[in-house]
C-alpha cells in the first residue's frame, strides 16, 4: 500500500547480495508509520539482513516516527539484523537528539559509513 | 511625458512614515532634489519613506544608484525605503539594474503600512481553527502554521520547532479528546517575538483523580524506552518556552508558548 506522504524506495547495493537502501523520501509521521513498518518488515522478510535507511530526502518526522523507527532498531538488534541511518538533515536531527533517541538510534554521516560498519 | 515633481507628506495612517510621490523623469538632475529631501528627512529622524512611482515614466540608472543610496542611509539609522505602484515595464527595467535586490516593491501603501506595523507594533493576530478529529488533517495543519511562521520572517529551523510543536499536540488532542465530540480546536498568534499555540480537545468532565494524571502527565512528560508512545508531550516540553494546561468542565486546553530563537 502507497504511503501517505512517505516514499520508500528500494535500492540493491553493489556487491552486498543481502544488504538494501531505503530511501525515505517526505514525512515520516503518525499517518504513515504502520505502512512504513509493513514495508520494512517485508524488505526484512524477503532475507535481508542489513537496512541503510537513507534520510537525505526526509523533511520531518514527528515522535510517532521516532517511536517506529526505534522499534524497527530493536526488533533488527533482536534479530541480529542491521537497521543504520545516514544522511539526517539538521532540523530531524535535532528532534531526535532532543527525544535522546540519537543513542538508540545507529546513525551515520553518509551511506558509505554506514554500509563499511557493515563488516 | 508628465514634468517632474516630488511631493513629500506624511502618511495619514501612520504618522512614522513619509511618502514621496514621485512623477515624471528621475534623472541626475530630479535626483538632486530628491537627495536634498531625504538630507532634511534623516536630520528629523523620518527614516520609514515609501516612494510612490506610479506616476514615474523614466528612472536613469544613477537614479537608482542614488535611491539605493537614500535606502542605505535610512537602514543604517534602522529605517528603510520600499517602492510602491510600479508599472510592468518600470519594474522590469529597474530589476534590470539590481534594484529588486535592493528595494522590496508593495503594490500599494496599505499594504507597506500593514507589513510595517506588523514589524514595529507587536501586533498579535489570531488564527483559530476547528479540526476534524482525524489524523488525516494533521499534517495539513502543521504545515499551513508552519508556512504563516515563515511567511512572517521566523528561519526555517524555528518554523520546523513549531511545525512539530502543533503535530504532536494536535495527535494528542486527537487521541484523548471525547471521540464522539469529533472535534479539537487550534488557535495561533505570532509577533516578532514569540508565537503561541493553544490547543483543546473537548471531554466530558473528567473526574478529578483523572485531571491529576493528565496533569501529571505534562507537568512530568515520562519517555519510556520501551515504549513507542508518550514522547510528543516530552517532545513539546522541550521546544516550548512555556507549557501551561488548562481543565475545565467541558475540555482540556494546552498552551504553549514559544519565544524566536534566530
Amino acid at each position: 500500500m502507497e504511503s501517505k506522504q512517505i516514499k520508500l524506495e528500494v535500492k540493491e547495493v553493489e556487491g552486498r547480495a543481502n544488504t538494501r537502501i531505503v530511501e525515505f523520501d517526505g514525512d515520516l509521521d503518525s499517518t504513515n508509520v504502520e505502512s512504513t513498518l509493513d514495508k520494512v518488515n517485508s524488505i526484512y522478510g524477503e532475507g535481508v539482513a542489513n537496512i541503510v535507511a537513507d534520510f537525505s530526502k526526509l523533511r520531518y518526522v514527528n515522535s510517532t516516527g521516532l517511536g517506529i523507527l526505534l522499534h524497527i532498531s530493536k526488533t533488527a538488534k533482536v534479530n541480529k539484523w542491521n537497521f543504520k541511518i545516514a544522511k539526517v538533515n539538521d532540523n530531524v536531527f535535532e528532534i531526535i537528539e532532543i527525544i535522546g533517541a540519537n543513542t538508540l538510534l545507529d546513525i551515520y554521516d553518509d551511506i558509505e559509513d554506514a554500509l563499511n560498519s557493515l563488516n | 511625458m508628465t514634468e517632474f515633481s516630488i511631493k513629500w507628506h506624511e502618511s495619514e495612517d501612520d504618522a512614522r512614515i513619509t511618502v514621496v510621490v514621485l512623477a515624471g523623469s528621475i534623472d541626475m538632475v530630479s535626483v538632486d532634489a530628491l537627495t536634498k529631501g531625504f538630507d532634511s528627512l534623516v536630520e528629523s529622524n523620518r527614516c520609514f519613506v515609501i516612494v510612490d512611482m506610479e506616476r514615474v515614466d523614466f528612472v536613469s540608472s544613477p537614479a537608482v544608484g542614488a535611491l539605493m543610496g537614500c535606502r542605505r542611509r535610512l537602514i543604517e539609522k534602522k529605517g528603510n525605503l520600499v517602492l510602491v505602484g510600479l508599472t510592468p515595464s518600470l519594474r522590469e527595467k529597474l530589476n534590470l539594474m539590481g534594484a529588486n535586490r535592493i528595494f522590496r516593491y508593495y503594490n500599494d501603501v496599505k499594504t507597506v503600512l500593514s507589513d510595517y506595523r506588523w514589524e514595529h507594533d507587536n501586533l498579535a493576530q489570531k488564527l483559530a481553527l476547528q479540526v476534524p478529529s482525524a489524523p488525516a488533517y494533521v499534517p495539513a495543519i502543521r504545515r499551513l502554521i508552519s508556512s504563516v511562521v515563515m511567511q512572517k520572517g521566523y528561519n526555517r529551523k524555528d518554523a520546523f520547532r513549531i511545525e512539530t510543536i502543533v503535530d504532536e499536540l494536535a495527535n494528542n488532542a486527537i487521541e484523548h479528546g471525547d471521540h464522539e465530540q469529533r472535534k479539537f480546536y487550534i488557535e495561533f498568534s505570532l509577533d516578532r517575538e514569540k508565537v503561541e499555540i493553544a490547543v483543546r480537545n473537548l471531554t466530558r468532565n473528567l473526574d478529578p483523580a483523572l485531571t491529576q494524571r493528565v496533569k501529571q502527565k505534562f507537568e512530568n512528560p515520562v519517555v519510556d524506552d520501551e515504549s513507542i508512545r508518550g514522547r510528543g508531550l516530552a517532545l513539546v516540553k522541550m521546544l516550548s518556552s512555556e507549557l501551561r494546561l488548562d481543565i475545565d468542565t467541558g475540555g482540556t486546553t494546552v498552551h504553549v508558548t514559544k519565544v524566536r530563537e534566530d
